[in-house]
C-alpha cells in the first residue's frame, strides 16, 4: 500500500500508525451489505421509481419509454452499487483506545472520524431485521454537537462490549476540580488518564461482556390504541385519499380499469393501514423497556430495527415529566430525559413506575 | 387515601407565582406593544371572526354580533389565562428546581442545580414597580428543555441566581462568595436594580448614537419590510379565498379550481382599492380622495406608512432591547445587563462559551464595526450574549477579557496576518463546480421558464464566468484559518465578512475526508466539530492535517477542562 495516500501516513506519535491496530469489520457484513443494497432497491427504490415512470407515461400517453429509462436507470445503480457495497464493507476499519474511538473508511475516496471518549454523551447499538438474522449488530455514538458516528457491522457480542465499555467511560461534563487558587483555570494541565502518555489499544474481544439486565417492560395500554385513533382514522385515510385523488387528476385519460384498480387498491390500503394502526401498539409496546443500572440507563425499543441506548446519569441535565389529557384518564405518564445530545422520551409508563424512575435519575444525577 | 394525602403533602410545597402572571399570560407586556397587538389579534380576533359570521346570518346587527363574539371568545381566552395561572406551580429544593405547568399537557420539569448553566433576569417597568421579575433557566441540555419563571419577588430570584452560582463555585471548589443576606426585608433594598455584584468592570457600553447606528444596521431590516408586506398579501389572499369569494369563477377540472384565482387576483385587488377609495371618499367624507391625484397620493402615503411601520416593528424592539447595552466582567462571568423598558441580564460563565462569532454586514463595514457573538449553547438567544456594533480592537479586547489567561487568541480583526490562506485548490475546485454545473443549470432554467431572455443567452454565458471567476477568487481570497495550541479559527464570507473562534478543548468529533483527486494531490478536507457548528478547512496538506489533528487530540487528552 502506498504510503503517502494513506490518511496515518504522517510520521508524528500517533499510536495508529501501525495499521495492525485496527479491528476489522465482521466478514458477514460483507454479504450483508449486498444484500442490504438488493433489499433496499427491491423494496425501496424501484417501486418508487417505477410509479414515476408509470405516471409519467400515463400522463403524457407516451409509450414504453419512461418505464425503460427507469429500469435502465434502477439497473446501474443496482450494479454500481452491488459492487461498491462488498469492498467497502472491507475496507471499513475502526479502533478503540481507552481515550478515542477511530473509525475509517472508502474504497475511492477516504474518510476518518475520531471521537475522543471524553465527549462522548450516548452510546447506543442498533440492529435491523437483516442484522438479526445475521447476528450482527451497529454501535453509535454521539456527541453533543449533535453528529453521530456509527459503525455497522459488528458481532453481536462486539458490540454489545463496547457499547457498555464506551457507555462506561462517559464522563460528567462538569468543571473539573481543580486547585483552590483557580487563578489559571485554562491551563491546570492535569493529566487526564494514567495512561493518556502512551494511550492503549483496546481489544474489544477482551473486554468483559456486559452482564444481563432486568428490564422494565412496558405493557400495552388501551391509550397506547386509542392514542392512535385520530391517526389511523382520519389522517391516514385523508392522505390516501389524497394522493388516490391526485392520480385520478392526474390520468387525464380516465381509463375504465385503471379508476376501478385505484379505488379497490385505496380500500385495499385503507382498511390495511388502519388495520396496522390500531394492532402496531399491540407489537411495539411490549418491546420497548427500561433497565437502571449503577452508573446508567437503558433505553431500548423498536420493532424493526431494534435499539438499546446508553445514557449515563451523569450526562442527564432536566428530567421532565408530561401528561396529556388521555394519559390522566388512562393513569399512565410520559418521561423525557434530556442530555446535551438529545433528549429521550418514555411514553406511556404507569405514573407510579414513571415517579419511581423520576425519583431514581434525580437520586443519581449528582452534583 | 395515602396518595392523596401525600399528593395534599406535595403541593403544600409547591408556589404559585404572583397573581400579575395573568397580565403576563394574557399577552399585556409593557414595552412589547407590537407582541401584545399581535397576541390579541391571534387569540381574539382571529377565533371571533367565524362567530361574527355565525351570529350575523342569525340575523344580529354588526355590532351585536362583534360585540358578543368578542365577548364569548375574551371570556374563553381569560379562563385559560387562569388556567395557566393556576396551573403553573414551582419549588425550589436544595438539591432542585421544579416546575409544573400545563393545563391538559401537564408536564413537570426537574433540574438540578448543578446542572443549571445560564440565569436570564428580565424585568417589565410594571415588575420593577411592584418588585417582581422573570427568571429563565438554562441547562446543556437540548434547546426545549429550559425553564422560564414569569413574575417571582426579587428576592426569590436573586437567591436562585445565588444558588447557581454557588454550585458552581462549589463545583470550582471555590470560597463561597460572600453573599448579601436575602430575607423579607431586603426586598425593597434591590427593587431599584437588578442584583449584581461589587467587584464588577464594565468592560463596553453601548452609546446612543451607536445604537441608532447599530440599528440602522441591523440584519433583517429589509427583510422585515418585506415580511411585512408578504404578510399583508397573503392576509389580503386569504380574505379574498374565504371571505369574499366571487360565485362566478368559471370551473374547469379541480385545476382550475386550486390554481385558477392567481390570474384572477391582480384584477381582483385593483377593484377592491378601487371600492376601498370609493368607499373612504363617500362613506367616511374624505373628500380628496375623489380626483385622481388625490387617490394616487393616498395611495402612495399609505404605503409608505405601511413600510415605515413594518420597519418599527423590528427596529423599535432592537432599539429598546439593546439600550443601555453594558458587558461586565465579574471574575468568572460576563454579565449583560440592556433594556429601556424591559430590564434585561444575563449572566455566563466564561468557561461555557462554545464558539465565539465575530461578523460584520455589509453596511457594519461602513461603520467599521460587528457584531460579536457569544455561544454557550443551542438554546434560545437569550442564554448567549450578543454585543452589538463593536469595532474589532474592542471585540479583540472582549475575546482576551473572556478568555483571560490563555495565550495565543487569533486576532478577530480582518486583515490579520495570522491567518493562513486556504489552498488555491479550493479555489480552482469550486470555479469549475460554479461554471460546469451551476452555470449552465442556471442559464438554462431561466430560458426555460422565462424564453424572453433565450435571446440574451450569449451575452449571458459570456458574462457570466466572468462574474463567477471573481466571486469565487473573492471568497477564496477573503477566506483563513489558524489552527494553534489553543484556539481553532476559521474567517470567510465576501460581503459578510465573519471570523468563528473556538478553543480546542471545545471539539467534539473530528473527521477527515480525502477524495479521489485528493488523494492523489495528498490533501484531505479536516473538519473539526463543536457544539453549534464545526470549522472545516478543505484541500489541507495530509501531514499538516494530520498534525492538527494529533494536536487537537493531545490537548483533548491532556487537559481536564469542562468542555461544556
Amino acid at each position: 500500500m502506498n504510503q503517502t495516500t494513506e490518511l496515518k501516513s504522517s510520521a508524528n506519535s500517533d499510536p495508529l500508525s501501525r495499521d495492525s491496530l485496527w479491528n476489522s469489520l465482521s466478514r458477514k457484513y460483507v454479504l450483508k451489505s449486498v444484500l442490504e443494497v438488493l433489499a433496499s432497491t427491491v423494496l425501496g427504490v424501484a417501486p418508487i421509481l417505477w410509479i414515476l415512470g408509470w405516471v409519467v407515461k400515463w400522463s403524457y400517453a407516451l409509450d414504453d419509454y419512461p418505464v425503460l429509462a427507469v429500469s435502465c436507470i434502477l439497473g446501474i445503480q443496482l450494479i454500481w452499487r452491488a459492487c461498491f457495497a462488498p469492498l467497502n464493507a472491507l475496507r471499513t476499519r475502526y479502533a478503540v483506545y481507552d481515550d478515542c474511538i477511530y473509525h475509517k473508511g472508502g474504497v475511492l475516496g477516504r474518510w476518518e472520524r475520531v471521537v475522543p471518549i471524553s465527549r462522548i454523551q450516548q452510546a447506543s447499538s442498533s440492529s435491523g431485521p437483516l442484522d438479526r438474522a445475521m447476528g450482527l449488530r451497529s454501535v453509535e455514538v454521539e456527541t453533543a454537537d449533535g453528529t453521530a458516528t456509527s459503525i455497522d457491522g459488528l458481532d453481536i457480542g462486539v458490540a454489545e462490549r463496547l457499547r457498555d465499555y464506551v457507555g462506561g467511560l462517559i464522563e460528567v461534563p462538569i468543571q473539573e476540580e481543580t486547585s483552590p487558587s483557580d487563578a489559571e483555570p485554562h491551563h491546570s494541565e492535569t493529566l487526564g488518564n494514567s495512561t493518556s502518555q502512551q494511550s492503549g489499544f483496546v481489544h474489544v474481544e477482551s473486554l468483559p461482556l456486559p452482564q444481563e439486565v432486568t428490564w422494565l417492560r412496558f405493557r400495552c395500554h388501551t391509550r397506547n390504541i386509542v392514542g392512535r385513533l385520530p391517526l389511523s382514522l382520519i389522517a391516514w385515510p385523508l392522505a390516501i385519499l389524497f394522493t388516490t385523488v391526485m392520480f385520478f387528476e392526474l390520468i387525464e385519460a380516465n381509463l375504465q380499469v385503471i379508476v376501478d384498480l385505484l379505488g379497490i387498491l385505496f380500500f385495499l390500503s385503507w382498511g390495511s393501514v388502519v388495520l396496522l394502526g390500531l394492532v402496531y401498539p399491540l407489537i411495539e409496546v411490549p418491546l420497548r423497556g427500561v433497565a437502571l443500572r449503577s452508573g446508567d440507563v437503558l433505553f431500548k425499543r423498536g420493532v424493526l430495527t431494534r435499539s438499546v441506548k446508553v445514557v449515563p446519569f451523569s450526562c442527564i441535565q432536566n428530567v421532565e415529566s408530561n401528561q396529556g389529557f388521555l394519559d390522566r384518564r388512562f393513569g399512565l405518564s410520559n418521561l423525557s430525559i434530556y442530555t446535551p445530545a438529545s433528549s429521550t422520551a418514555l411514553e406511556g409508563l404507569d405514573t407510579a413506575t414513571a415517579n419511581y424512575l423520576r425519583g431514581e435519575i434525580l437520586k443519581h444525577v449528582q452534583a | 387515601m395515602d396518595q392523596v394525602e401525600a399528593s395534599r403533602d406535595e403541593t403544600s410545597k409547591w408556589n404559585r407565582t404572583s397573581p400579575l402572571s395573568i397580565l403576563y399570560y394574557l399577552g399585556l407586556r409593557p414595552g412589547r406593544i407590537f407582541a401584545t397587538v399581535r397576541r390579541i389579534f391571534l387569540g381574539v380576533a382571529i377565533p371571533s371572526g367565524p362567530l361574527v359570521y355565525v351570529a350575523r346570518d342569525n340575523g344580529l346587527g354588526w355590532k351585536w354580533s362583534i360585540l358578543i363574539s368578542i365577548s364569548i371568545v375574551f371570556v374563553f381566552y381569560l379562563g385559560r389565562v387562569l388556567c395557566k395561572y393556576h396551573s403553573f406551580l414551582w419549588q425550589s429544593t436544595p438539591e432542585s428546581i421544579s416546575v409544573k405547568s400545563g393545563i391538559f399537557q401537564k408536564a413537570q420539569s426537574d433540574i438540578k442545580w448543578s446542572r443549571v448553566r445560564a440565569v436570564n433576569i428580565s424585568r417589565d417597568p410594571l415588575q420593577e414597580r411592584i418588585g417582581l421579575c422573570s427568571v429563565a433557566l438554562d441547562t446543556a441540555g437540548s434547546a426545549d428543555a429550559e425553564i422560564t419563571i414569569p413574575n417571582i419577588p426579587i428576592a426569590v430570584a436573586q437567591e436562585l441566581q445565588e444558588r447557581t452560582s454557588e454550585e458552581q463555585g462549589q463545583s470550582q471548589n471555590k470560597p463561597a462568595s460572600v453573599s448579601p443576606l436575602v430575607g423579607e426585608d431586603s426586598v425593597e433594598d434591590h427593587v431599584s436594580e437588578i442584583p449584581t455584584d461589587q467587584n464588577h468592570e464594565i468592560l463596553f457600553q453601548l452609546s446612543r448614537l451607536d445604537l441608532l447606528k447599530s440599528v440602522l444596521c441591523s440584519r433583517g431590516v429589509i427583510s422585515s419590510v418585506v415580511g411585512g408586506w408578504v404578510s399583508l398579501g397573503s392576509l389580503y389572499v386569504i380574505f379574498r379565498q374565504f371571505l369574499a369569494k366571487n360565485s362566478d369563477s368559471n370551473d374547469n377540472g379541480i385545476r382550475d379550481r386550486i390554481f385558477g384565482w392567481i390570474a384572477e387576483l391582480p384584477q381582483e385587488a385593483m377593484s377592491d382599492l378601487d371600492n376601498l377609495t370609493m368607499w373612504l371618499a363617500q362613506g367616511v367624507g374624505l373628500n380628496f380622495l375623489e380626483s385622481e391625484f388625490g387617490v394616487a397620493t393616498f395611495l402612495a402615503a399609505s404605503a409608505v406608512a405601511l413600510t415605515l411601520l413594518f420597519f418599527l416593528t423590528t427596529t423599535l424592539r432592537r432599539a429598546t432591547s439593546n439600550y443601555g447595552f453594558e458587558l461586565s466582567d465579574e471574575e468568572s462571568h460576563l454579565v449583560v445587563s440592556r433594556g429601556l423598558f424591559t430590564k434585561n441580564q444575563t449572566r455566563i460563565e466564561k468557561q461555557r462559551f462554545q464558539v465565539i462569532t465575530y461578523s460584520m454586514t455589509n453596511r457594519e463595514r461602513w461603520f467599521g464595526r460587528g457584531t460579536l457573538l457569544f455561544e454557550q449553547s443551542e438554546s434560545e438567544e437569550g442564554h448567549s450574549i450578543r454585543v452589538p456594533f463593536v469595532d474589532e480592537t474592542t471585540a479583540d479586547m472582549l475575546v482576551q477579557k473572556a478568555y483571560d489567561r490563555a495565550t495565543k487568541i487569533p486576532s478577530l480583526r480582518t486583515k490579520a496576518r495570522e491567518y493562513d490562506q486556504i489552498s488555491i485548490v479550493s479555489f480552482f475546485v469550486e470555479l469549475t463546480h460554479r461554471i460546469l454545473i451551476w452555470a449552465p443549470f442556471c442559464v438554462l432554467a431561466i430560458s426555460t421558464v422565462v424564453p424572453y431572455v433565450r435571446q440574451f443567452l450569449w451575452p449571458y454565458a459570456l458574462v457570466l464566468p466572468c462574474f463567477l471567476g471573481l466571486a469565487s477568487w473573492l471568497k477564496w481570497r477573503k477566506a483563513g484559518y489558524v489552527v494553534n495550541e489553543d484556539f481553532l479559527a476559521r474567517r470567510g464570507g465576501v460581503f459578510r465578512r465573519n471570523v468563528r473562534l473556538v478553543q480546542v478543548e471545545k471539539v467534539q468529533t473530528i473527521s477527515m475526508s480525502q477524495n479521489p483527486i485528493q488523494r492523489i494531490r495528498d490533501t484531505s478536507e479536516l473538519s473539526l466539530f463543536y457544539l453549534g457548528g464545526s470549522i472545516s478547512i478543505p484541500y489541507l496538506n495530509i501531514y499538516k492535517a494530520n498534525e492538527y489533528k494529533a494536536n487537537v487530540l493531545e490537548r483533548i487528552r491532556t487537559r481536564n477542562i469542562s468542555w461544556i
